[in-house]
């Protein structure tokens, strides 16, 4: 592979799984923080 | 009514709803992760500009795609219904637009079905390899055995009749057991299954003789391509198309989320995992085609069929002859297609279901029985065909082209012009827990999306009008390309006439604070 191949390739890597990452990450400190009502609707 | 109450379409019950935030995650990534992931966005990036591709890609994702996602979200988990519920809830006059949504699923529905089949019957042929040295010839003949000329035939495809019969019993089965039994327990299996098993096919397919070629040639930019507006409409055109956005599921999957629940990041944690899914897709795809090229002493640039039928039915069957251990990760490949292709089904399935227990008062089970048994119907005697593929390829081309970019455009103009909605929209995502929307949000989905979309409508509409599509018979075009758009018009039209079984207008959205206080000020 040339290496702007493979820079490219690391780059969408961390761009898109980092940012799917990040996301998770996101969802789970809102879910600690504020607290999620995982209780059934009335 | 309470706004705190959920009204079940069935009297009696209450509203069904995930069992968690999870199920619906994985449901709404179920839903997104489909066909076109693994067979439509590794080619268009590799078209768009290689490696470059990923600068209009992400802009697309964060500019158009996330951002529709969470006005689908806010539709709704706002007004708690199906699409036709819900957009009548927002006005009256809109219960139109979310029956033409549930027109142009059910249509998308009775296609989607039978490539689900192919990929089924796939799954076995590839532990034998039984397309043998001409998959080509296999698929179109042997399988499809596709009529010579193009027009409509009566005659049955028998293996792909009894691959389609086993799809709709497997999906009417899931769907009759309502949301959290049926569709959510389906994906919570499903997903990490379809991960795991991709994984390891991507894993194989990155070791083999001449994938570095190939992952060269998808990933080396073209920086030229990013001057090219047709690159960047493409980009565009890969990330709606791929997150089943704006023609119901979102709307229906998010109205069985609880009042509390996480809007925002969780649209990020669906948008994200669907690019991906696509990503992982990318990789593995050119990784084989590269295996493919170097086994026939030819560079990538010149191999044939990297997207779509002929990348999932002719060029990879070609792969797993070449490449040890074919049928083992032939059957992990094509069982991964079945199973993108499922969980993308049951939340289409989802859409017309939910809007006809809601309009009718009908039970999960019963709408399953009889829509999915009527769909399944005829999408037998279209589809099971020998002239199938001919229907299937202008209907698909239609009914995405006009039907599922126009009902985009129609819906951010709705809410953003015509309406004027989009703040209350802004204020229902912010007032629970998540990241909070600014006014971005709103000059995203009010006007960029607006401009972009209706630009590619307005291309694809003039194409065509310009050209036969394909070439196909203009009576072909006109029964199932052009009258298949209209039908799902008047048909919007008529079921909005139709009375509701229940009361759908007794219903108070959520009081927001924000709203009621901006209001009073006002006064």
């Amino acid at each position: 592979m040339t290496g702007t191949a493979v820079g490219f390739m690391l780059l969408s890597m961390a761009l898109i799984w980092g940012g799917l990452g990040l996301s998770i990450w996101r969802l789970r400190r809102d879910a600690r923080e504020v607290g999620l009502d995982d209780a059934a609707d009335e | 009514m309470n706004a705190d109450q959920t009204v079940a379409p069935h009297a009696g019950t209450p509203r069904e709803q995930w069992s968690g935030q999870l199920g619906f995650v994985l449901a709404a990534i179920g839903s997104a992760v489909g066909l076109g992931n693994i067979w439509r966005f590794p080619g268009v990036a590799y078209d768009n500009g290689g490696g470059a591709f990923l600068i209009p890609y992400l802009v697309a994702l964060l500019t158009a795609g996330i951002p529709i996602l969470l006005l689908d979200y806010s539709i709704g988990h706002r007004f708690r219904g199906s699409a036709p519920t819900s957009f009548r809830r927002l006005n009256r006059g809109a219960e139109s637009l979310g029956w033409f949504q549930v027109g142009v699923s059910w249509v998308i529905i009775l296609y989607y079905t039978v490539i689900i089949a192919w990929a089924a019957s796939f799954t076995v042929f590839a532990a034998t390899q039984a397309w043998g040295d001409d998959p080509s010839a296999f698929f179109f003949g042997d399988y499809l055995q596709l009529s010579e000329e193009v027009a409509i035939t009566t005659e049955i495809a028998p293996t792909v009749l009894v691959a389609l019969v086993l799809i709709w019993v497997a999906a009417i089965a899931i769907l009759s057991l309502g949301v959290q039994k049926g569709v959510e327990r389906a994906n919570v299996v499903f997903i990490p299954l379809l991960v795991v098993m991709f994984g390891a096919i991507v894993v194989r397919a990155v070791t083999l003789d001449g994938a570095m070629a190939g992952l060269t040639a998808f990933f080396t930019p073209d920086w030229a391509a990013l001057s090219d507006p047709g690159v960047w409409i493409a980009a565009y055109g890969q990330i709606f198309f791929s997150l089943s956005i704006a023609f119901g599921i979102m709307i229906t999957y998010s109205s069985y989320l609880r009042r509390r629940a996480n809007l925002t990041s969780t649209g990020l944690v669906v948008g994200f995992a669907n690019s991906s899914f696509e990503l992982l897709a990318g990789i593995g795809v050119f990784s084989a085609l590269g295996f493919m090229a170097a086994q026939q002493g030819v560079p990538v640039s010149e191999v044939g069929g990297i997207t779509g039928i002929g990348l999932a039915f002719v060029a990879f069957p070609q792969i797993l002859s070449m490449m040890p251990g074919g049928p083992v990760f032939g059957v992990l490949f094509f069982a991964s297609l079945t199973l993108a292709g499922l969980t993308s089904l049951l939340s289409i399935l989802q859409v017309v279901s939910a809007a006809f227990q809601e309009k009718f008062g009908w039970s999960p089970r019963r709408a399953a029985l009889l829509l999915g048994g009527a769909a399944a119907v005829v999408s037998i005697a279209l589809f099971a065909t020998t002239s199938g593929l001919y229907v299937l390829d202008i209907a698909d081309k239609f009914v995405n082209d006009i039907g599922v970019v126009g009902s985009a455009v129609l819906t951010t103009l709705l809410i953003g012009l015509a309406l004027r909605r989009l703040r209350e929209m802004q204020t229902h995502l912010n007032n629970r827990p998540g990241l909070s929307l600014g006014a971005w949000w709103r000059f995203l989905v009010g006007i960029v999306v607006p401009i972009v979309l209706g630009y590619i409508l307005v291309r694809g509409v003039l194409a065509l009008i310009a050209e036969p599509y394909g070439k196909y018979p203009t009576g072909l075009l006109a029964w199932f390309g052009w009258g298949t758009v209209a039908l799902i018009a008047v048909v919007a039209v008529v079921m909005t006439l139709l009375p509701w079984r229940r009361d759908v207008d007794d219903f108070v959205p959520e009081t927001l604070p924000e709203l009621t206080t901006s209001r009073k000020a006002a006064r």
